[in-house]
């Protein structure tokens, strides 16, 4: 019997259920049906079945980051979290928000900011719509870390279903906590591997009074990033600072955030800035490529790696400076593009450092083509993937190692 | 620039007495750490039977001082081979029983690896190993403008590896952040004797993030030898007040009303009126002697920000009832501040003999709530409560104080502790918020956690720590081991009639 009829029989109108079409394919691996369970109980119970026949799935928010990750090993049944939207706790006095993971960023922001607060996640400029959830899963944080810092200092609380039907609650809603192991973290930067978060509490911030953004235009790596350190290293306080390099050109961004005076002071401890019609949408924008890297250096190592990427052809560069990430986007994939990835890892890791591909062909995302060689933990990684998903169900070789 | 700061290995304050023929694990230690690295003596062990919770007491077998990763690791396969438990332990200041000996134990104190091996001040990290104490690392960059952020109380003593081990927070980090927010990596000791890096010097290293639950695991997990963690840059300037209120209910009220407005102090911290005669006693700086409560407020950030930020929160401490704000008019008066705040529970045996602290943590949005039900609770069990906390987080520190020489207190002391702690998880807090569950609160987390979420932390313990042979009775219900948990009650009891005592003045700091 198809799977589809299958979940049918299962779950009756309990649960929302469609064959798959051919866009519903991750990295090319097409699966045979889309479930979009509309409560907690219902995914939860799903996320069991799949476990019990053996049902691969890979859950799936707003589609913004589906690319990240090798391709699957197999995929039968795309989990979506578009009916997971509810918000369930916004305690304003708190400063946290508990919500289902397929509600969007946005939607969040729109809630939280009738109270002048905001959540202090990012979209990152690939794709809008992303959720929640995608972003928990993920990890994924854009040039606001310097000052939000990254998903993962954020959440002080989740809810995960296991492959073996297990809920686990994590942490709470308070800010501060210590009771027990903090299962928030293995769940968060997960990629669905682990099983399917269903919720997450996250801290949010108060709306800044004002915001400004600096962008200065550089002929050269040298002025780029001499600039880029004068604001790091000196009298300001940068919510993001982003080195941008479009071939031979470099733009300093700087955003500043917080009271009047002092967004105002600190943009004024800086030289004229280019406006944002003289530079067009490239200070910035970072388009999502065919090709697109990221690596993470120590800071002494950053520009020659960059100036390789460039070298092997990378048309955009994007260097979260302070933050030691660097992002290669090749517009069209070059030909030798597994050299020129292996070639820009090992330099990198001769540095203390690392490179994920976050997006690539199909054919190319290989464990360790995406991910690079397994960590030193890999043993411990894989003990806890075979306890917490012993069905191997939760998004099959996707992760690291082919976990 | 990478700097390498060398310092003197601590002075090896035991000397051991081979009185006896050391058993055979004995003799395998001392080949790997040397005769001067083992205690095995009764009399020396003494010092390591408890750490600052002191209400329950165990000496171990044996205690191992190792100076490098590979002994060690050398030292956890000993401890394999003859199947006995290993205990880490740092500085030994942890509050809820963390370092507590199993009976045939070998306790790791890392004491002796105490070197910070690296510091990039461009990369904003350092690389230490797990014994050196908190306040050197800071003290190590100030001067470069530079600081280590996570800043408990106890910080002239505690160590890093004691630090990550049960993610300690202090006043700063409501700004700042607790200790997984600052730890990049982790070299741990596997109880197995392998050794594997968890993160490193950078972040986002793919994988799942084991480090981050690693910080925490209170001992449980391995021993962490050496870390890479982050520096935090100085501010530009820091604005440090104290707002004085008549009433106690008013300044919880305020602390909410500040949070509310979308201020992010650096620190927010609150004392009641029985600390207040105490520490002013202490440290003589004016405080308040008729005063309800003071909230210790400090803004930082860019000078403009921060004298911003100050004045809002002093407005609204006014308005929230606050008879006075003053002002810190120097660093040297906002150093006298803290010194005061950071020594308040050294000072609180002016008042009393002996006390228990709770580390319960409720949303910001009820701390009002909250601390009107802990005195309600007080009065039920007949205690007296002494408050001094992280109010900013919710993160309270009722203590609770009795006089052990009469044992009827007891149990009323701990029956109000624990019904304090279930009342913050009712209010959807946690019964800590830094101290760790170690033995103390143990028998809480079936009140905290559904069985099915301890289940999956008892999983995630397996993956690291199979055999439960390393810190074993700690933070989990039900582990094997030789110590009575979910007893706190006889043990604490037991404790006094040997005639041991509980936390009180001279607490070692
Ligand atoms: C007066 C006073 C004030 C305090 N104030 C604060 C405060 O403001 N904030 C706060 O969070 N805490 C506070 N504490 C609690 C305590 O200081 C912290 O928990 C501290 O981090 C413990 O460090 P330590 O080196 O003393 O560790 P220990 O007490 O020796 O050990 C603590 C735990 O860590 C384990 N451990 C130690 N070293 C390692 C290692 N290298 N690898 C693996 N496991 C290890 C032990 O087994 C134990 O479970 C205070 C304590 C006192 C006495």
């Amino acid at each position: 019997m198809d799977l589809l009829q299958r979940l049918q029989d299962e779950f009756k109108e309990a649960l929302p259920v469609r064959a798959a079409a051919p866009s519903d394919a991750v990295d090319g691996v097409t699966s045979q049906a889309v479930a979009a369970p509309a409560d907690a109980t219902t995914a939860q119970a799903l996320v069991a079945w799949c476990g019990r026949e053996k049902v691969s799935f890979i859950p799936r928010g707003g589609s913004t980051k589906l690319e990240m990750g090798a391709r699957p090993q197999s995929c039968d049944l795309i989990i979506s979290t578009e009916n997971l939207n509810a918000i369930i706790e916004h305690d304003e006095g708190n400063a946290t928000i508990a919500a289902q993971t397929g509600i969007t960023l946005a939607a969040l922001n729109q809630a939280v900011g009738e109270q002048r607060q905001f959540v202090p996640l990012e979209e990152t400029g690939l794709q809008s719509g992303a959720t929640l959830g995608g972003i928990i899963a993920t990890n994924y944080a854009g040039m606001t870390r310097l000052k939000y810092a990254a998903p993962r200092d954020l959440v002080v609380g989740l809810h995960a279903v296991l492959s073996d039907g297990r809920l686990v609650k994590a942490g709470s809603k308070v800010v501060k906590n210590v009771s027990g192991y903090d299962l928030n973290k293995i769940f968060i930067g997960s990629f669905g591997n682990l099983g399917l978060i269903t919720e997450v509490t996250i801290r949010l911030r108060p709306n800044n009074a004002a915001s400004a953004v600096w962008r200065g235009q550089f002929k050269t790596w040298q002025e780029a990033i001499a600039q880029a350190r004068a604001i790091f290293e000196g009298p300001f306080e940068p919510t993001a600072l982003r080195i941008h390099a479009h071939s031979a050109t470099f733009f300093v961004l700087a955003q500043f955030d917080g009271v009047e005076k002092a967004v105002q002071i600190q943009m004024e401890r800086l030289p004229a800035a280019v406006s944002q019609d003289d530079i067009g949408h490239q200070a910035g924008a970072d388009g999502a490529g065919e090709l697109r890297l990221r690596a993470v250096l120590p800071l002494q190592s950053a520009a020659a790696w960059a100036q390789q990427a460039q070298q092997l052809g990378a048309d955009q560069i994007a260097w979260d400076y302070g933050l030691g990430i660097i992002y290669a986007i090749y517009s069209k994939v070059p030909d030798n593009a597994v050299d020129v990835v292996t070639k820009l890892r090992a330099q990198a890791q001769a540095e203390g450092g690392l490179v994920v591909v976050e997006r690539a062909p199909h054919d190319l995302k290989t464990p360790d083509f995406v991910w690079g060689a397994p960590p030193s933990a890999f043993a411990l990684m894989r003990s806890l993937k075979n306890t917490f998903d012993a069905a191997h169900v939760c998004a099959p070789g996707r992760f690291v190692g082919g976990l | 620039m990478e700097t390498k700061i060398k310092q003197a290995r601590s002075a090896r304050s035991h000397e051991p007495r081979t009185l006896v023929a050391p058993t055979p694990l004995v003799s395998e230690l001392q080949a790997i750490v040397g005769v001067d690295g083992v205690i095995a003596q009764s009399d020396d062990l003494m010092v390591y039977e408890c750490d600052a919770y002191v209400a329950a007491k165990q000496q171990p077998k044996t205690v191992v001082f190792p100076t490098t990763t590979e002994q060690v690791a050398a030292v956890v396969k000993a401890a394999n081979r003859h199947q006995v438990p290993v205990v880490p332990r740092g500085a030994g200041t942890g509050l809820a029983g963390g370092t507590l000996a199993e009976t045939d134990s070998v306790m790791i104190v890392l004491s002796r690896m105490n070197q910070i091996q690296e510091i990039d001040i461009p990369n904003r990290c350092a690389l230490v190993e797990a014994g050196v104490v908190n306040l050197h690392l800071t003290r190590a960059v100030s001067d470069q403008g530079f600081c280590y952020a996570p800043d408990p109380s106890s910080q002239a003593a505690c160590t890093i590896g004691g630090n990550i081990a049960n993610n300690s927070g202090g006043p700063h980090t409501l700004k700042y952040g607790v200790t997984v927010n600052h730890t990049l990596g982790v070299e741990l000791v596997l109880p197995n004797g392998d050794v594997v890096w968890l993160g490193g010097k950078v972040e986002g290293i793919p994988g799942y993030d084991l480090l981050g639950p690693c910080v925490g695991s209170e001992g449980t997990f391995g021993i962490v030898t050496r870390a890479w963690v982050k520096l935090t840059k100085l501010p530009e300037a820091a604005n440090t007040m104290l707002a004085i209120f008549d009433d106690f209910d008013a300044s919880a009220q305020a602390v909410s009303n500040i949070i509310a407005a979308g201020i992010i102090p650096a620190a927010l911290e609150m004392l009641d009126d029985v600390f207040l005669p105490c520490i002013e006693q202490a440290y003589k700086f004016g405080f308040p002697l008729d005063a309800a409560a003071i909230l210790l407020i400090e803004t930082d950030g860019l000078k403009e920000a921060a004298a911003e930020e100050a004045a809002r929160a002093a407005q609204i401490c006014t308005e929230s009832g606050a008879r006075e704000v003053r002002t810190a008019k120097d660093e040297k008066e906002r150093k006298h501040l803290w010194a005061a705040r950071k020594g308040a529970f050294g000072a609180l045996g002016r008042t009393s003999p002996s006390y228990v602290t709770q580390d319960g943590v409720v949303p910001r949005s009820r701390l009002a709530e909250m601390l009107k039900e802990v005195k309600r609770i007080a009065q039920e069990h007949d205690v007296r409560v002494a408050n001094v906390f992280h109010a900013g987080d919710g993160n309270l520190h009722p203590c609770i104080l009795f006089d052990e020489r009469d044992t009827s207190q007891l149990p009323r002391v701990l029956e109000a502790g624990e019904a304090i702690l279930k009342r913050c998880i009712d209010f959807g807090g946690s019964v800590t918020g830094e101290h760790g569950i170690g033995v103390e609160k143990i028998n809480l987390m079936e009140y905290a956690f559904t069985p099915e979420t301890l289940g999956a932390m008892k999983d995630l313990r397996n993956v690291f720590n199979p055999d439960n042979l390393f810190n074993p009775s700690k933070l989990l219900p039900s582990s094997r081991g030789c110590i009575e948990v979910g007893k706190a009650y006889q043990n604490a009891a037991s404790a006094i009639e040997k005639g041991m005592t509980f936390l009180r003045r001279g607490v070692p700091l």
